[in-house]
């Protein structure tokens, strides 16, 4: 037998053997050991090889792991797959690289849908059973994974080439720290925003899925501020780990737990750490430096000149305390110290927004007493109108003890219950359910009517205090019940002083619930004797007073009244003084509010001068005053000024308020219908939007000024002559009435919007069903006389009037004309604007005697209610020159038509037809030549 | 050699047993780059560490420590195959194409990626020739286990461990070329 012949193991013992044996052989003995003992020329050739190789290194001398580190994964370009499938998508372009993946966009086309996806390709390939059924399960757990904020898993495999592939929502959108620095967001509105992504990512924890690496690029805010979390879960997916107590470094550095960088367990508190983080550098536009108990506050002046949009101190102010402590929470560095899951810590973030105490703060005294404070801040002052009121009740009693000396036994008295009072609330209640300040007034009033040792005096000093601080709470009934007892008192004590005073509180409290005719019966009979004697009451009382009238649709007197107080307050409290200023703000305010906008703007720009020029805060009284000018500006068609107006003064809210605020959204709002007007409507939209959104954080979707802002949205599509898109907000808003049985202005005005998007598309039947809604709701609601029941019938008698029914439209507009005059309105720019639609109705119907009396009477009220309202003025005469002219009296109508042009109106304002008109009736060929005319419609 | 006994273990597949320690000796061993400590890298540390881990999780049963180094010998043998396989289909297949390489040359990756396939051939064919020399590759380079560690392990004298070492060696070293 040959050696051929033997089986191979046979030849690999005798080639095993002789090697064992030639290695005891000295090397240059070797080569005739071999030719001595191995006969076989393929084993002698064998060992040879054997015994090269054992000389020299090799792969085995370098250890195995070290191999394996040198053959991971690395960078790789993946421009070849632009164009290819996967599945059942195209890829269409390279969105991003991961160290363990490649992501693409990719679409799926289907009959009527594109379907855009992101197609994530993993660098590694899935060779053992075991990782693809791993990879398997996970995608099915991921899968399964449904939340609004949290894109979606579609799909996954692996491709023909071995490469797994995973295909989720594509999302539209930048980085939660782009989004939150283009929009300049506040503090509030970020913690509101990390909310919604605390709230995804526990979602994700209740079905045991940790993220493992949150971070900005893995949260993207589209751009109507809806987040979406990308990459659940993916990072263990993709990572070589199928062990969830072991751990492998699919993470980024710079937003890592400590324990993912040691190499420590991963639980929901690694995800806590990175959701710290981002809420750190969103704060305040930097990382956490690492240090475990340095607060966050006092790093701000290191990071001073970041996109921060808060002034130092003001951020510093904010952070300081909760939101401190619910960072170092959530940083710590022991998993087991941090929050257990993001659910506890959006927790804490929504107690810190509903100002509750949070729990990541050592629960003492001092802190839980001042959350109970923030708690109950209505709006800026209450607070401190609350804490005020106790406390100036206190001094003053204290300072007529000091004054009258023998009265120091009563300031005890009062400083005793007061104290009291309060330690009696807190030790009563649970601890986890303080008072409010409403029921501490109603405890203060059951000890006050218990005790015995309280003088009357006191009494009247107690139940007044205790009344102002209800009416700051809008507590007016109860408040008014307050007054009314205190009034009692003092009626039967003979007091006199407190009793002119208490009168004034008592009647405001009345006028603010409601019961305006009341409120002046009250104070009418007294005002001379307040006169007598100019002081802080008079100031107020003609307040309460102005407040009622304007209410009671007299804004004329309501004016007159705020001037007399605006007079007294600068003889009060001189002519400088923040009260003085504030009251000549109010005539301003009530000026714009009766639509006498050149006297408000008049009024309000040097005295906002002044309040600038002065050491006065940018306070809401500033606030309602810019607000007044802005209008005002708007009324007399400066839409410049108003823009530049409401942009200031939204500035300031956003400065003065924490957002959502109401105030906020409402300049939003406004500023959005101005921006309309000059016919920027992209950012008007946008504005509105926001405004509505802010709104929905506030109220929710039932609330009349949801209504109000749908209202506003549809204006400004009707402006675009978007009138479907315009159906559809003024739908919106009607719905939300209906929905609510809110029964507001805003309510009638929908219908009555609508009513007149239909007019202008010249669907007169549906119009006037519309307008027919709003008038009936109008009379239901404000009664047969009010002023927006005239303004209905105006609208209505348009339509008739365009569908030719001039009798009709006649009828119309002498019925809201007459609501108008009695209402003492009849001369206001409205019932101008309604009388010259009467008057060509008139003109129309061949009553031309008719009209022309009332053009001339039109003519007149326009000039003095809207001296600037040039364009509308020149229409006016067209039409009388129109009339004219059918009454035979053409010299007459030469001369009007002269008027009309010398009133000097911008022909680009003109309407072409107005143009065409004023030359034939002037006979001037040469007056506004058709080059320029016919640029309007 | 490292803890002589192990807990009672809890009856399961050697499948099972299997899956368990290559996943996490694969988590391990990734871990132990990301933290870049190249110059530390340890088949024996890491092994070790994978001992304790293992014999501290009551749910992963070892008749024997023998038995888990065995396992986790022959983990590591399929995570370096399947990390040089990876290796070569991103070179290769699919569209991927490499284009830079951060810290080591490309190309001595990709002749790591071939020798270590090459290894996985050679050792295929020792086991057939010589069953125990190529255990003792598993333990001794794949497990990271002394020379001594692999003699208690397969509890034969270490004399005849050495010459198994330094037979598959010269084996296997041939065959790569």
């Amino acid at each position: 037998m040959t050696a051929e012949s033997v089986h191979s193991s046979d030849a690999e013992h005798r080639r095993r053997a002789a090697f064992d044996a030639l290695l005891e052989v000295p090397e240059a003995e070797r080569a005739a050991w071999l030719d001595a003992h191995v006969p076989d020329i393929a084993d002698r050739a064998a060992l040879v090889r054997l015994l090269a190789a054992d000389a020299r290194d090799g792969f085995l001398d370098t250890p195995a792991v070290e191999h394996a580190a040198r053959l991971a994964a690395d960078d790789l370009e993946p421009a070849g797959l632009i164009g290819r499938d996967i599945g059942e998508f195209r890829i269409v372009r390279a969105l991003g690289q991961g160290g363990m993946a490649a992501v693409f966009l990719g679409e799926r086309i289907g009959r009527d849908f594109v379907q855009r996806v992101a197609i994530k390709l993993l660098r590694r390939g899935l060779y053992s059973e075991l990782e693809q059924r791993l990879f398997q399960r996970e995608r099915r757990v991921l899968a399964a994974l449904e939340h609004p904020n949290i894109a979606r898993l579609i799909d996954g495999g692996v491709t023909a080439a071995g490469v797994p592939y995973l295909v989720m929502e594509y999302v539209d959108g930048v980085p939660i720290t782009e989004f939150v620095q283009a929009r300049r967001l506040g503090v509030r509105a970020i913690v509101e925003l990390m909310l919604t992504v605390c709230r995804a990512v526990e979602a994700a924890h209740r079905n045991l899925i940790v993220h493992r690496d949150l971070k900005p690029s893995n949260i993207l805010v589209g751009t109507d501020g809806s987040v979406k979390l990308l990459d659940f879960g993916i990072a263990k997916l993709i990572e070589e780990d199928a062990d969830a107590t072991g751990t492998l470094g699919v993470f980024t550095p710079d937003y890592a737990a400590p324990e993912q960088v040691r190499g420590g367990a991963i639980t929901t508190a690694t995800d806590v750490y990175g959701l710290g983080v981002l809420l750190h550098e969103l704060l305040l536009g930097v990382r956490p430096d690492g240090s475990p108990t340095r607060r966050p506050s006092s790093r701000v002046n290191e990071v001073a000149g970041t996109d921060v949009p808060l002034p130092p101190a003001r951020l510093r102010r904010l952070l300081r305390g909760d939101l401190d402590n619910i960072l170092l929470q959530a940083l710590a560095e022991e998993p087991e110290r941090r929050y257990a899951s993001a659910g506890a810590l959006a927790d804490d973030l929504e107690r810190y927004l509903a100002r509750r105490p949070i729990r990541a703060h050592p629960p003492s005294r001092l802190y839980r007493a001042r959350k109970f404070v923030e708690r109950h801040r209505g709006g800026v002052a209450l607070t401190t109108v609350f804490v005020l009121g106790i406390l100036a009740a206190l001094g003053l009693a204290l300072w007529q003890a000091e004054v009258a000396r023998r009265e120091a036994a009563r300031a005890n008295t009062v400083r005793d219950f007061l104290v009291g009072l309060f330690d009696a609330a807190r030790a009563h209640l649970p601890r986890d359910q303080r008072p409010t300040p409403e029921a501490l007034v109603e405890h203060a009033v059951r000890q006050l009517t218990g005790s015995r040792d309280l003088d009357t005096a006191t009494r009247v000093d107690l139940l007044r205090t205790l009344g102002e601080v209800q009416l700051s709470l809008s507590g007016f009934q109860r408040a008014e019940d307050l007054f009314g007892q205190a009034l009692d008192l003092a009626r039967a004590s003979g007091d006199a002083h407190a009793q002119a005073a208490l009168r004034v509180l008592h009647a405001d409290a009345r006028q603010r619930a409601g019961q305006n005719a009341q409120a002046v019966a009250e104070l009418a009979p007294h005002l001379d004797a307040l006169r007598a004697a100019p002081s802080p009451d008079l100031v107020r009382a003609l307040g309460v007073l102005a407040a009622a009238e304007m209410a009671l649709g007299k804004p004329e007197d309501a004016v007159t009244h705020r001037r007399e107080a605006a007079a007294a307050a600068q003889r009060v409290y001189g002519e400088d003084a923040a009260e003085a200023l504030a009251a000549g703000f109010d005539v301003g305010n009530a000026q714009a509010q009766a639509q006498l906008y050149p006297q408000a703007i008049a009024t309000l720009e040097p005295l906002l001068a002044r309040w600038r020029a002065s050491a006065a805060p940018e306070d809401d009284r500033y606030v309602a005053a810019l607000s007044s000018l802005a209008t005002a500006n708007n009324g007399v068609g400066d839409r410049q000024a108003s823009e530049a107006h409401f942009r200031e003064l939204l500035a300031l809210e956003r400065r003065i308020y924490t957002e959502p605020h109401d105030a906020i959204a409402r300049t939003l709002r406004d500023l959005g219908l101005i921006l309309a007007q000059s016919e920027k409507y992209a950012e008007a939209e946008s504005l509105i939007n926001e405004a509505l959104q802010m709104l929905r954080r506030i109220y929710g979707d039932d609330h009349a000024q949801i209504a109000e802002t749908y209202e506003a949205l549809g204006n400004v599509k009707v402006s675009q002559w978007r009138y479907a898109d315009a159906e559809a907000n003024y739908r919106a808003a009607i719905a939300t009435c209906s929905r609510t049985g809110i029964r507001e202005e805003v309510c009638a005005r929908a219908h009555n919007d609508l009513g007149m998007a239909f007019y202008r598309q010249q669907k007169y039947d549906q119009a006037k069903t519309e307008m027919t809604q709003a008038l009936t709701e109008r009379r239901a609601v404000f009664g047969d006389d009010h002023p927006t029941v005239a303004y209905s019938l105006s609208t209505l008698a348009n339509v008739a009037a365009a569908q030719r029914d001039f009798p009709q439209a006649i009828r119309l507009s002498e019925q809201a004309l007459d609501i108008l005059e009695r209402g003492g309105r009849g001369a206001s720019r409205e019932a101008a604007l309604i009388r010259n639609g009467y008057a060509q109705a008139l003109w129309l119907a061949d009553r031309n005697a008719d009209a022309l009396r009332e053009i001339d009477r039109t003519l007149a009220d326009w000039q003095r209610v809207a001296p600037e309202g040039k364009v509308r003025r020149v229409m006016m005469l067209v039409q009388k020159a129109q009339i004219l002219e059918d009454l035979k009296r053409h010299d007459d109508a030469r001369r009007t038509a002269d008027e009309a042009i010398r009133v000097g109106a911008d022909p680009a304002e003109l309407q072409a037809t107005t143009k065409r008109l004023l030359r034939e009736l002037s006979g001037r060929n040469d007056v506004y030549p058709e080059a320029t005319a016919g640029t309007t419609p | 050699m490292p803890g002589a006994a192990t807990d009672t273990p809890a009856p399961q597949s050697a499948d099972a047993l299997f899956d368990a320690v290559y996943a996490r000796l694969k988590a391990m061993a990734g871990r132990q780059l990301a933290r870049g400590e190249r110059g530390s890298l340890d088949t024996t540390a890491l092994v070790h560490e994978l001992y304790l881990r293992v014999s501290a999780n009551r749910d992963l049963g070892f008749a024997h420590p023998a038995q888990f180094f065995a396992y986790a010998a022959r983990a590591m043998r399929h995570l370096l195959a399947d990390r040089a396989r990876d290796r070569l289909r991103q070179r290769a297949g699919g569209g991927w194409q490499r284009v830079t390489l951060t810290g080591t040359d490309p190309r001595l990756a990709v002749d790591d990626a071939e020798q270590a396939l090459a290894l996985e051939a050679a050792l295929t064919e020792l086991e057939r020739a010589d069953a125990r020399a190529a255990r003792v590759v598993e333990l001794h380079y794949f497990a990271g286990l002394t020379l001594e560690d692999v003699a208690q392990t397969l509890g034969v004298v270490r004399r005849t461990v050495d010459r198994d070492w330094r037979y598959a060696r010269a084996f296997l070293h041939e065959r790569l070329g």
